[in-house]
């Protein structure tokens, strides 16, 4: 008898068979593709999202004015046609320079977001996979470091690493490792006992190849819904750190420094402290729906 | 109970103890030598290597961190190199500001989010509920601090109801104590009152469906009893963590807020150490609010460890 011969795919299976290397991608994500159509939030976060990205990607090329070139004689003109954002004290297109800011929150999410994520995988791992003492003295380091407001921590590095943008995204990344670490570790630990994994031991699957194929897709969908929400929290972050001067710094307008430069002419120019807010707000509010759309459809009750 | 205290006590100690590590182990991996960036960079060796000795730099560095946790627990936070004063005392110096801001804030927080989450769960799926949830939105995306530039904007440069910043000390005048403190308190009140809306809401939504619920009306209890006596108490039970949380978040919101209002609060000591470079300074901040923080979720697991008989 034929010990190789595949029984056929059951009709009801047949649209996810082969597809199911990444259970994220294919069993998961399946349901998730359907049903995204129907989730209000998920496409406005979506919408939003590719807004902001487009502009923000945009103001690498093509700005409607110099983001830089200051121009005396337009300065302090309230929002118009031509200015939709209005001018600040230079002169300078509002609008423009809030452009730019969208690249430097992008940019501020992403690599805060990737430092969060591998640190978050690492320590997780490790922490999952290896006895109860290396678990305690890791979960126990990672309660420290989530003792630390997240503000306070970023003030503390770059004190003492000097205050520009890079210190302050590897900052506000480093911050976020123990929630991923948790999520990581806790997911590992009651993956490690299930019967598939064990199966896959006996046959002696090594590690990384185990991590990669049985762990990491598991463990994707949650972890989705973690970095849209991380990317939020960056974002007001870094806004937060600019705004006192630690963050971004000049020429450079990230919407918490343009919200720390506006302050000084609150009685002139209004428009300059409302709208870096409004670009932060709507950014902000796309990753809360997306996160929100993604936790939903992560959920098996849903 | 008490094994519970006892061990939620001790991985409290363990935590603040990877504080203690992980604070000296950002505030010394600087490279350079301390000893050279106190006396300038035309001091003599000898005077370098006198000082080193005096800082224990000529010692390993795990016996270092060791002389340092122990001047740590003494409550010795070093010297200011700004001040000039123990950092201690300049922290001890800045709080009544912050704390005002905190404990006002707290209270408005509590005034805010209580009777709106119970409301908004009440009136479940009925307009008041969408409102409350859509208005408490707004307050998960945006800033505390933009909250803030925006009632500057409305109540200061516009209508002139209060001061555009400044504090005054509530032994000078209590009533102006309070106009230089709203604002702020209130800008912090709101964004974390929409985190807690939330939570009291839906918590209290939870326990509605559930069987003690159903029983207990079942049972002839008024409906006004049953959601007071015993659906509001359950339901209480999750949000005080979260309360706990949020206590945390408006002490680190304190540091910005404190900018926008320009109050000379921890949030303004910590700033101007920065720009100083008055690392002990920033280091006993730092520290100082890590340990609040830990402090805070203990106290809070010990309210509900005593609330909550499953725990004991």
């Amino acid at each position: 008898m034929d010990m190789n011969k595949q029984k056929p795919c059951p009709e009801k299976y047949k649209h996810c068979y082969g597809k199911n290397k990444w259970s994220f991608t294919s069993l998961t994500f399946q349901r998730s593709r359907f049903s995204a159509r129907h989730h209000a939030s998920f496409i406005c976060g979506l919408i939003i999202i590719l807004i902001v990205v487009f502009l923000s990607i945009l103001s690498f090329w093509y700005t409607p004015y110099d983001a830089y070139q200051m121009d005396i004689r337009s300065r302090f003109l309230s929002p118009s046609f031509s200015h939709p954002f209005g001018t600040d004290e230079y002169g300078r297109d509002l609008f423009s320079r809030c452009m730019v800011g969208g690249q430097i929150a992008l940019q501020v999410g992403i690599i805060s977001t990737v430092i969060a994520l591998f640190g978050g995988l690492v320590v997780g791992f490790l922490s999952g996979m290896s006895n109860k003492i290396v678990d305690e003295i890791l979960m126990r380091l990672m309660d420290g470091l989530f003792a630390f407001p997240a503000i306070v921590f970023a003030i503390a590095i770059v004190s003492v690493f000097g205050a520009d943008i890079t210190n302050a995204m590897i900052a506000i990344g480093i911050v976020r490792i123990p929630i991923f670490a948790r999520q990581v570790r806790n997911e590992t630990i009651s993956l490690k006992h299930r019967f598939f994994v064990i199966a896959s031991q006996s046959i002696g699957t090594r590690l990384p190849v185990m991590i990669w194929k049985h762990f990491l897709p598991h463990i994707g969908a949650s972890l989705t819904v973690l970095v849209t929400t991380n990317f939020a929290f960056a974002i007001l972050s870094e806004a937060g750190l600019s705004y006192i001067g630690l963050g971004t710094q000049p020429p450079f307008p990230s919407w918490g420094r343009l919200l720390m430069e506006s302050q000084n002419y609150m009685d002139r120019a209004p428009w300059l402290a409302i709208f870096p807010g409004i670009m932060m707000a709507l950014t902000v509010l796309g990753f809360t729906l997306l996160g929100n759309g993604l936790r939903d459809f992560s959920d098996p009750r849903y | 109970m008490l094994s519970f205290a006892i061990r939620r006590l001790l991985t409290g100690i363990i935590t603040v103890f990877a504080v203690s590590l992980l604070s000296f182990f950002v505030f010394n991996a600087l490279p350079g030598n301390p000893a050279q960036v106190i006396l300038g960079l035309d001091a003599d060796q000898s005077a370098i290597e006198n000082l080193e000795r005096e800082l224990n730099l000529d010692k390993p560095v795990v016996l270092r961190y060791f002389f340092w946790l122990g001047d740590l627990i003494k409550g010795d936070l070093g010297d200011s190199t700004g001040y000039k004063k123990p950092v201690t005392e300049v922290i001890i110096s800045s709080l009544p500001p912050t704390l005002s801001i905190t404990i006002l804030s707290l209270l408005l927080t509590t005034l805010i989010s209580f009777p709106l989450g119970i409301l908004s769960a009440k009136k479940h799926n009925k307009f008041m509920d969408y409102l409350i949830t859509s208005i408490s939105q707004i307050g998960l995306i945006i800033p505390g601090f933009w909250l803030g530039i925006l009632f500057l904007l409305l109540f200061s440069v516009r209508f002139h109801l209060f001061p555009s910043g400044g504090y005054v000390p509530m032994t000078v005048n209590i009533f102006e104590w309070l106009k230089s403190i709203i604002l702020p308190a209130l800008s912090l009140a709101i964004i974390s009152s929409s985190v807690l809306i939330r939570m009291i809401r839906s918590s209290i939504i939870e326990n509605m469906n559930e069987d003690y619920a159903r029983t207990a009306t079942g049972k002839g209890v008024s409906e006004r009893r049953v959601f007071n006596k015993h659906i509001l108490k359950n339901a209480m039970i999750p949000v005080l963590s979260v309360f706990g949380l949020q206590i945390a978040s408006i002490l680190a919101g304190t540091i910005i807020i404190e900018s926008v209002f320009s109050i000379p609060g921890i949030g303004r000591l910590l700033l101007y150490s920065v720009q100083r470079r008055d690392l002990p300074v920033v280091q006993g901040v730092v520290i100082w609010m890590a340990v609040v923080t830990i402090l805070i979720n203990f106290i809070m697991d010990m309210v509900h460890m005593t609330i909550d008989p499953r725990i004991r």
